[in-house]
């Protein structure tokens, strides 16, 4: 039930933000190599699988309360970290800026079928609910496992 | 006391139902855009500051992470990521900047964009999912 996701009266984490030195570190080597994007790697990353990602945080530990939902939704729907490529860009702060000029999108996660853009947290769950996904998953030849659950209940 | 009460909300302005959570500078500046955009025109429009729900320096004054729920007759026959990008275009300037904390701009923005008939059929609005704690590592 994705009611349960959504539930912000669950307690909250008592914790400060501070910037550790690796991810100081990190962002001063990214901005030394190239000052233009890396759109060319990124395009490649969207094409190499039928379903990608790009979150904060890796599919088993997400880092971020949206890319969880992301997540959760896709394994809802039957896919696993196995079927489908996920990226962190916490590790790569380059990676972080350009995947936003890339799609003209501002925010993380970001969703990608057959290297097409489909949307964030939000767009997912509006198609979750609504239905959408089930057919999108369908074009790129994916069936989706609540599919699969409603075509057994009715035999 | 009543009184206090009172000055809280006339504090919060006349359109306390266009706000919700800690209604800060950038809440307003957010509202007034989307409220005066000629590509939205919305006829309803809420801003909720999501902030205290995640891993911020003193998270309730922050303006980090807001939710926007816009009614307008634009969103009409337009799928749901082109009605965000839409959204997105006004609000860019708020979005763009750094992504890490505290260096300009917002974290997040959560969009519920919807034409008038769906806010009809559902007048109501779900929370953002809950704060996974970020990137503060631990150890």
């Amino acid at each position: 039930n994705l009611r349960c996701l959504f539930n912000t009266t669950a307690s909250l984490r008592q914790c400060k933000l501070s910037p550790t030195l690796s991810s100081l570190l990190t962002s001063s080597l990214s901005t030394s190599s190239t000052t233009g994007s890396m759109h060319d790697k990124i395009a490649e990353m969207v094409k190499a699988n039928k379903v990608v990602v790009f979150m904060k945080g890796v599919p088993e530990e997400p880092r971020c309360g949206f890319s969880n939902a992301v997540i959760k939704i896709l394994e809802f729907h039957g896919l696993k970290p196995d079927v489908y490529s996920a990226h962190n860009v916490l590790d790569n702060e380059q990676l972080r800026q350009d995947i936003k000029t890339f799609s003209d999108w501002p925010t993380i996660p970001q969703v990608y079928f057959n290297g097409e853009f489909i949307g964030g947290c939000d767009v997912l769950i509006k198609m979750h609910q609504n239905g959408e996904l089930i057919e999108e998953l369908k074009k790129i030849g994916i069936k989706s496992a609540l599919l699969a659950a409603q075509e057994e209940k009715k035999e | 006391s009543r009184i206090s009460l009172f000055i809280s909300a006339a504090r919060r302005g006349l359109c306390s139902d266009a706000f919700a959570g800690y209604q800060g500078p950038i809440a307003c500046r957010i509202q007034s855009s989307l409220q005066s955009s000629s590509e939205l025109r919305p006829t309803h429009l809420k801003i909720i500051n999501e902030s205290a729900g995640h891993a911020v320096a003193d998270r309730h004054r922050a303006e980090t992470h807001f939710k926007v729920l816009i009614v307008s007759n634009q969103f009409d026959g337009v799928s749901v990521v082109n009605r965000h990008r839409l959204v997105n275009k006004v609000l860019a300037s708020y979005l763009g900047g750094s992504s890490s904390s505290g260096r300009g701009g917002i974290h997040a923005l959560s969009i519920d964009a919807r034409t008038p008939d769906e806010w009809l059929k559902e007048a109501e609005v779900s929370g953002s999912p809950p704060c996974m704690g970020g990137e503060r590592k631990q150890n």
